[in-house]
């Protein structure tokens, strides 16, 4: 199931386009040439589903201090005291507050040079979810719209994209790709998602079900065809995803004991471990959220606070993907929509800093044990090789395996790239 | 003979504005106001309507059926005061036997305070859509839909309306017109972008880097444009209690950005100094980082232009006086008559709304061309416009019932989504949600009759400098009306672009989710609820046959037909428990197609 299964009926579809099968297909098979055409067919299907490439963002709302996370900048004044600590990775150090992740560095790639110019956090969580800045002209897709258009499987029972605690402000949706690109929310990983429990009973909801079905057929003889008809569409995917079996992946009580103890307690950990559930069940791409990241005041009580709530579970996630043979095909994002001031100001906080921040990468064929670029010794400035926002979007597009330069068509005719200009981050494949 | 005489002016006017003459005097209103005395607004909409079905008919558009009483009532609701009849009010309509019963009813509805309420969410939507900065929705959505729906419940004409909305200034939080300035902040170019589609129907703004493909506009007109709006600026108000913006001029500030007061222009701790420029710079493509070619202020459909160095008030003032005048820029009608005939037949002379121009292709523009003219004569009045479609033959017409296979032609009538707020009203009238909301809370029936303003309809008529009839101020007192969680959740989950094309609007799986499974609409389904809507009908009809029409009536505002009769009757039957197959049969309504469209 495909929230854009359903549109292909009700619309031409503007932005069609085939995949790139072929690519998909071993070349080893393919230049033995031992293979049946049938065989081949059916070895090209599994290798598609195991090929899938799948992608968690990890986002922390409201902007994430660089220093007390990937970028310590210890025995500066900027650094604010905050210490750095020796990781798995000789030489590369990061900040005292993540110590599980320090372990992980093999598999984890630091960006310390992103730089943007904006620093309003709508206007900037917009850049560094889209790609873009918004503008009043067209409504861009957020990378999770773009992924599950590119890469999610029709047949798929559950959502392609699902958001996980961001409440009411959740951010950039479909756009331009229309509402049924939108995330599908889920507010509490704990519980499950809104409105996905018939409030009566399976046999009873089943038999409304029936009754809408018969009762629909007047209106759909008196110029309601087509209406009726996309209406039956979409109420037999949304029916048959609540009653699928595969709606269990949003139940974290399926999981052993030591597997939550394995990921913490932290709302931020059920949803990381539910965003590995949902990755095995098919869905494509999953943000997790963490708010409460914008520290302009106590930023040295509340970001090691926050950092303590992620450190467990990330590292968790990267391991628990790793001995699943899932973390090639699925890439980790850890990012903000800026970083926070180098200078410490008078209530112990730290302000909007887009000019130099960090990110980190994991996972999807991302080479880790390394750092990309650096800041000057004050923390104020990139200090080599700058990555921009379009840049890690290309990096993304590399990873996810989606031609960046594909271009999607605006309903009055103006089309817009999947990601305009920038280069992806070579050194990290 | 008056009416003959009046028909004669009307036609008349028709053909000296088709000629494109000037010298359309003879068929302004306050002329025939001298000659007739009180005009009688609701038969000069009649006639405009009449004139339209000619117009249609000569160029070959067969009129279809009738829609019957239930379907016109139905249709007329959620087109005013956006929500569904009562059964009541059904069977008032069904029963009256006045030939003109429908365009009273039609006027009775303008007339009523939902009226301005439902459309002022319908702009609040048009506006906030394409916001390019999200704290707009949290601030000004409520201000912005009482600005817009006082202005039209006090008959504030559309020229007014929209002037007030381009020379807005203040607290956002005071005046909600200052919203699209938040929901762009305060950038020039993308205000541009949004006052020129949302009044002129036109998009300029594909000239912003390179000269416009398919129009003749070039980049040059694109930032001209622009140059009405640079020292227009959007701050912080310091110290507010709620956190609030101001819309403000920037005239005062120095060149550098600092004011003249040494105060910081934002309002923040910020250590640079934010720059409102004075004039606009048209940047160098090639040279991005340049600061650009100084622009004069141009209107690009008159070509009027301003000097150098005018304050912002007599920026915008100007630019609306221009671009609202209707022998400059037609544009401007034309996008408004447009967009509500879209909105209320189902089809524009031009689709989508926001995207007209000269070389754009429309249908029946003749049409267009007459009825914006007639609006124009009218006084730009909002209601009369309403009045005038809502008569017309096509208004009334059977959804497809149009039998010549025209599919293109503007008379295929399609069942259109409802949106967010229609959806949500509807379920609160039909489910008797309203009776629970307002139980309790103190504010419930706030003052939300008509504010006796006594500004009458001096401020309509064409031209004329200066503010009129302006409604400024006016929404101070009242506070923008609050709207209640469950609403704002439906907005969430049902919100849609209104100026994007119907057929790119698609329902989504969360929605039907939300109408399927929600414990909060459940318990009003339920027929447990002690007062509730379904617990009463049961304890008030005995007759099962009777359930079932009260049930249709109630949901789709009309009888059940025979099929669905006996569908229903047997499900009765087959469930045994009469309240468990009552609950079923609403749940299956409301969760129907015909629910959740207008007909």
């Amino acid at each position: 199931m495909q929230y854009h299964q359903l549109d292909a009926t009700v619309r031409s579809d503007r932005t069609v386009r085939r995949r790139d099968f072929l690519r998909c297909v071993p070349a080893a098979a393919l230049a033995a040439g031992s293979l049946s055409w049938p065989e081949q067919m059916a070895l090209q299907a599994s290798e598609l589903k195991q090929d899938k490439r799948n992608c968690i963002l990890l986002w922390m709302a409201g902007g994430p201090s660089q220093f007390e996370t990937f970028s310590p900048l210890a025995g500066h004044e900027n650094g604010g005291g905050t210490k750095a600590i020796r990781t798995a990775v000789p030489g590369i150090h990061i900040s005292e507050h993540l110590p599980r992740i320090a372990e992980k560095m093999d598999d984890i790639a630091i960006i310390r040079s992103m730089s943007s110019k904006e620093g309003s956090h709508s206007r900037a969580s917009s850049l560094l979810r889209t790609g873009y800045l918004p503008t009043a002209v067209l409504k861009y897709p957020t990378f999770g719209a773009v992924a599950a258009k590119e890469l999610a499987q029709r047949e798929d029972a559950l959502p392609s994209f699902v958001r996980i605690g961001a409440g009411r402000k959740s951010g950039p949706g479909g756009g331009i790709l229309g509402t049924e690109y939108n995330p599908f929310l889920h507010g509490d990983p704990k519980q499950p998602p809104a409105n996905t429990q018939p409030t009566t009973g399976t046999n009873r909801y089943r038999k409304r079900l029936s009754l809408l079905s018969r009762l629909q057929e007047p209106f759909a003889q008196t110029g309601g065809e087509s209406q009726v008809e996309t209406h039956r569409k979409l109420y037999d995917t949304a029916s048959q995803m609540i009653l699928s079996p595969q709606m269990g992946a949003f139940d974290l009580t399926q999981e052993p004991e030591n597997i939550h103890a394995a990921y913490g307690e932290s709302n931020f950990a059920s949803g990381c471990l539910l965003a590995r559930r949902l990755i095995e069940a098919g869905v494509t791409f999953v943000e997790v959220h963490c708010q409460g990241w914008d520290t302009h005041q106590d930023n040295f009580t509340k970001t090691p606070e926050l950092a303590s709530q992620i450190d467990q579970p990330i590292a968790q996630l990267i391991t628990d993907l790793k001995q699943r043979g899932m973390l090639d095909s699925t890439l980790i994002v850890w990012m903000g929509e800026f970083g926070r001031t180098p200078r410490v100001n008078p209530r112990g906080g730290r302000d909007h800093f887009p000019r130099a921040f960090s990110a980190a990468l994991a996972g999807g064929g991302i080479r880790g044990g390394q750092v990309i670029g650096k800041v000057n010794e004050k923390g104020t400035e990139v200090a080599d090789r700058p990555v921009s926002v379009p840049d890690l979007f290309q990096t993304y597009c590399r990873s996810l395996q989606i031609d960046g330069n594909h271009e999607y068509m605006s309903s009055i005719g103006r089309s817009i790239k999947i990601v305009e200009e920038g280069k992806p981050i070579t050194e990290l494949f | 003979m008056k009416n003959k005489f009046s028909t004669f002016v009307r036609i008349t006017a028709l053909w000296i504005g088709c000629f494109g003459s000037a010298a359309s005097v003879l068929a302004e209103k306050p002329q025939s106001d001298l000659f007739f005395g009180e005009p009688n607004t609701t038969d000069s909409a009649a006639m405009t309507a009449e004139e339209i079905n000619t117009l249609f008919q000569k160029a070959g558009v067969k009129g279809g059926t009738k829609v019957d009483d239930y379907t016109y009532l139905r249709r007329a609701f959620l087109d005013t005061v956006g929500k569904a009849p009562t059964p009541g009010q059904i069977d008032a309509f069904v029963q009256n036997g006045s030939k003109n019963k429908r365009s009273q009813m039609a006027a009775k509805l303008l007339e009523n305070p939902e009226f301005g309420n439902n459309w002022g969410r319908y702009w609040r939507d048009v506006i906030l859509a394409r916001r390019s900065d999200d704290r707009a929705l949290g601030i000004v959505a409520n201000g912005l839909t009482t600005a817009m729906g006082n202005r039209l419940n006090e008959d504030v004409s559309w020229r007014q309306i929209a002037r007030s909305f381009i020379t807005a200034s203040g607290d956002i939080r005071k005046n909600g017109e200052t919203g699209l300035f938040l929901a762009q902040k305060g950038e020039a170019a993308e205000i541009t972008s949004e006052i020129t589609r949302i009044f002129m129907g036109v998009q300029i703004q594909c000239a912003q880097c390179h000269d416009h493909p398919s129009e003749d506009w070039t980049r040059e007109q694109f930032h001209q444009m622009a140059a009405f709006f640079p020292r227009l600026g959007v701050r912080r108000v310091p110290n507010a209690v709620m956190r609030s913006f101001e819309v403000y001029s920037a005239d005062g500030q120095r060149a550098d950005g600092q004011r003249a007061d040494g105060q910081r222009a934002d309002g923040q701790k910020r250590k640079k100094k934010r720059k409102t420029k004075l004039e606009h710079f048209m940047p160098d493509p090639k040279n991005p980082k340049a600061r650009g070619t100084i622009m004069q202020p141009v209107f690009f459909q008159t070509g009027q232009s301003l000097k150098l160095g005018t304050p912002d008030a007599d920026r915008r003032e100007t630019l609306a006086e221009w671009m609202t005048d209707p022998d400059a820029n037609p544009w401007f009608t034309r996008a408004y008559v447009n967009r509500i005939w879209s909105e209320l037949v189902g089809k524009g002379f031009y689709e989508p709304v926001d995207d007209l121009g000269e070389k754009k292709e429309g249908i029946h523009t003749d049409v267009l061309t007459y009825l914006s003219d007639r609006f124009v004569e009218e006084g730009f009045d909002t209601k009369w416009l309403f009045r005038t479609i809502m008569a017309t033959d096509i208004y009334q017409q059977q959804a497809g019932s149009q039998a010549s296979g025209e599919t293109d032609s503007i008379a295929t009538r399609a069942p259109q989504p409802l949106r967010g707020d229609q959806l949500f009203s509807s379920l609160c009238s039909t489910l008797q949600i309203d009776k629970f909301l307002n139980k309790g809370k103190g504010k419930g029936g706030k003052g939300k009759g008509k504010g006796g303003k006594g500004k009458g309809k001096g401020g309509k008529g064409k031209g004329g400098k200066g503010k009129g009839g302006e409604g400024k101020g006016d929404d101070k007192g009242k506070g923008p009306a609050k709207q209640n969680r469950g609403a704002v959740l439906f907005n969430l989950a049902f919100f849609y672009d209104p100026s994007l094309p119907r057929d790119e609007i698609n329902s989504t799986i969360p929605q039907a989710l939300m109408m399927m499974n929600s414990p909060q609409l459940h318990r009003f389904i339920s027929s447990d609820r002690s007062g509730g809507m379904l617990r009463e009908m049961l304890a008030d009809d005995a007759d099962n046959q009777d359930l079932v029409k009260q049930l249709h009536l109630r949901c789709l505002s009309r009888e059940p037909c025979q099929e669905e009769l006996e569908i229903c009757l047997a499900h009765i039957e087959q469930t045994g428990d009469r309240a468990e197959a009552c609950e079923d049969i609403l749940w299956a309504l409301i969760n129907s197609a015909e629910f959740r469209h207008r007909k």
